[in-house]
């Protein structure tokens, strides 16, 4: 029995990708990847767009909060992976609209989603890696932070860490 | 930025973790441009079939390509540049560090 519903399952899906790929036409094929070749491209532009509003975050940051040097990189790192995720969030998600759909109609085409997808999603790997050490932080200074609307957006990282740990260093003497 | 020299720079955990990231990202946009540089419709859709007809291959299409393959050098120069500003924070030795801001800043002329 098993093995006749995976025999199914494989005809099922040797037919499907068979549709798949020979039903679409050149046209639809062709604005596809014009699709995903301006998603691309409009991605790299909202990523600089987000850069170059990024500002350095100012010293009173954390006037009220006491945060040590090795916690700041932690709330720094997270905040900043975080803000730029946000504001790359429209041209990525237009982004991933396309890339499935082109993936679909040739061998080729999922080879060079597969490769752009892992190349757009570089920065999300990251803000889990970062988001590892940030909730191992207390609660309560992760539900004080979470208020502070300049970290919600983006802001330049070495710039603003340099700054607060200098602030750090002045005020511990 | 200025650039300078780094003496004894030894690199950490964290250090040899970003420099294995930025490979990867290295590796996975040259494997981009290479498929868009030679990605036009016809290769992409076509290379296994039978072309019945023929098939338009314009400017447009040529122009379509060139927008995705200026974006991708630009995009693995900020993800770079964020792996760079994110290790500076986590390495804990002078050098390390002034090795990763000069990465994430870039530097001019120099010593």
């Amino acid at each position: 029995m098993n093995k006749f519903i995976n025999f199914t399952i494989f005809i099922s899906l040797f037919l499907f990708s068979f549709y798949a790929n020979s039903e679409s036409s050149p046209e639809y094929q062709k604005l596809l990847l014009e699709k995903y070749y301006s998603s691309i491209d409009r991605y790299q532009k909202q990523e600089k767009n987000c850069k170059d509003i990024s500002k350095v975050l100012p010293r009173e940051i954390f006037s009220k909060i006491k945060i040590n040097s090795s916690d700041l990189s932690v709330v720094l790192g997270y905040h900043f992976y975080k803000s730029f995720f946000e504001c790359t969030a429209t041209s990525r998600s237009e982004y991933f609209l396309v890339a499935p759909l082109l993936a679909l109609e040739s061998k080729k085409a999922r080879e060079m989603v597969a490769t752009s997808t892992e190349l757009l999603m570089f920065d999300h790997k990251a803000l889990i890696q970062v988001e590892m050490d940030y909730s191992m932080l207390d609660a309560r200074l992760r539900n004080k932070l979470s208020t502070i609307q300049k970290l919600k957006s983006p802001f330049l990282l070495l710039e603003s860490f340099e700054l607060l740990e200098a602030e750090n260093k002045s005020n511990d003497k | 930025m200025e650039c300078q020299t780094i003496n004894g720079l030894v690199f950490s955990y964290a250090s040899k973790q970003a420099i294995k990231e930025i490979r990867r990202v290295e590796g996975l946009s040259s494997a981009l441009l290479t498929i868009t540089g030679v990605g036009t419709f016809a290769n992409i859709f076509l290379a296994n079939k039978v072309i019945e007809a023929s098939y338009s291959l314009s400017t447009t299409d040529f122009k379509m390509m060139t927008k995705g393959m200026t974006a991708i050098p630009l995009m693995k120069r900020s993800i770079i540049e964020r792996i760079a500003g994110l290790t500076a924070l986590r390495v804990s030795t002078r050098e390390e560090r002034l090795f990763w801001k000069t990465i994430y800043l870039g530097c001019k002329g120099g010593e």
